[in-house]
């Protein structure tokens, strides 16, 4: 199995880990792991089931639409973010479910006079990507460490039930 | 947008595992300087040319003061330069010639082989006339833990990307992605037994 192939039969466990990651912060359970994570901008959900068609965009007003997709079995493929980090760093973008690959990143500001120190700048600004993107890895890790244990069922069951409830909005 | 300026997109490689740097500097600002961004050459009929470029400063390929070391990155752009021609251009400049040419020869039909050397000769002509546009993707590659952080996300991009770094370091890059990190961290086996969340339950 080639790496398109392989990437296309697992990409479930990255529409998996969005719901999950959409389903802790709407249910206020968002401070996962001592970070502050909240689902903004827009969601995009994607049939996965020959009768189902296309796909759906939706952005704001509690992301009704997108709940109701759910329901009916259309999976996450990506998804606005805000995470707050240290109380004060916040940081938006869009986490894709293929690769986990962040688009959009927005940083807190970096204030550095340039003369000063050129290489200041990109130590910061690359500390600030790498901890955003060490960040998201280290929330699939919990993701995945919580599917293989036995705490797991507990979650499936309140999981699934949030998502049901979508179809009621 | 890049790493340093404005809002990014990150794809993330590992170097292979069992595949380490053991070339000094001096080698890699060699093959760095090699495989540096050249123009694409004026009145040629090359449609695209992509190369390193220094990223604090995209518009230079001097590499000499080992700026693209901040120990402990290798830190480089991508510059890639691409000229097109609009289709509607291509196809109404093709009509325009073979009308005259069906007029000057009385002709009412051109044969499809005629057709096809007509718009290759024209082609050629408006790619000659083409301005390049330039797209810029930065890299990082950290040379302690072997992770390189990439701004470009499309398939076609990474792919190059990924070609230009093995040409370069002599390294292979492999993708990051949900199914390889649940793998690092828990072991194959373990993660073959994971099934989409909506296949466990029957209908959500």
């Amino acid at each position: 199995m080639d790496t398109i192939e392989l990437l296309k039969e697992k990409e479930f466990l990255g529409n998996d880990f969005l719901l999950w990651l959409w389903f802790r912060s709407s249910t206020n359970q968002g401070d996962i792991l001592d970070i502050e994570l909240s689902l903004s901008k827009k969601i995009i959900l994607k049939a996965d089931d020959q009768k189902l068609f296309g796909t759906i965009s939706c952005s704001g007003s509690g992301f009704k639409e997108a709940r109701h997709a759910l329901a009916d079995g259309y999976k996450i493929t990506s998804a606005g973010i805000t995470i707050t980090l240290d109380d004060e760093e916040v940081y938006s973008f869009t986490l894709d479910s293929m690769c986990l690959d962040i688009s959009g990143l927005k940083c807190p500001r970096v204030v550095m006079d340039d003369d000063d120190d050129p290489d200041g700048l990109f130590y910061e600004k690359i500390g600030l990507i790498s901890k955003v993107r060490d960040k998201v890895e280290h929330l699939f890790s919990s993701f995945i460490e919580l599917r293989l244990s036995e705490d797991w069922g507990g979650e499936f069951e309140v999981l699934t039930a949030w998502v049901r409830a979508g179809k009621d909005l | 947008m890049g790493l340093i300026k404005g809002s990014c997109s990150i794809t993330k490689f590992k170097v292979k595992e069992g595949e380490k740097p053991d070339e000094s500097l001096a080698e890699y600002l060699e093959s760095i300087a090699r495989l540096g961004f050249t123009d694409i050459v004026e009145n040629s009929d090359i449609a695209s040319s992509h190369g390193w470029v220094n990223l604090m400063n995209n518009f230079s390929t001097d590499f000499s003061d080992n700026e693209f070391f901040k120990p402990p990155y290798v830190c480089l752009s991508l510059r890639r330069d691409t000229r097109s021609v609009p289709n509607k251009t291509l196809a109404q400049q093709c009509y325009d010639a073979e009308e005259l040419i069906k007029k000057e020869n009385d002709l009412e039909f051109l044969a499809k082989k005629h057709k096809k050397e007509i718009r290759d000769t024209i082609f050629n002509k408006l790619i000659r006339q083409a301005i390049p546009v330039s797209s810029y993707y930065d890299m990082t590659w950290d040379t302690e833990n072997g992770t390189v952080l990439f701004t470009g996300t499309s398939p076609k991009i990474s792919d190059m990307f990924s070609f230009l770094f093995k040409e370069t370091f002599n390294l292979s890059l492999l993708p990051v992605y949900p199914y390889s990190m649940a793998c690092d961290l828990s072991g194959e086996e373990l993660i073959a037994n994971i099934w989409p969340i909506d296949s466990l339950g029957g209908d959500l």
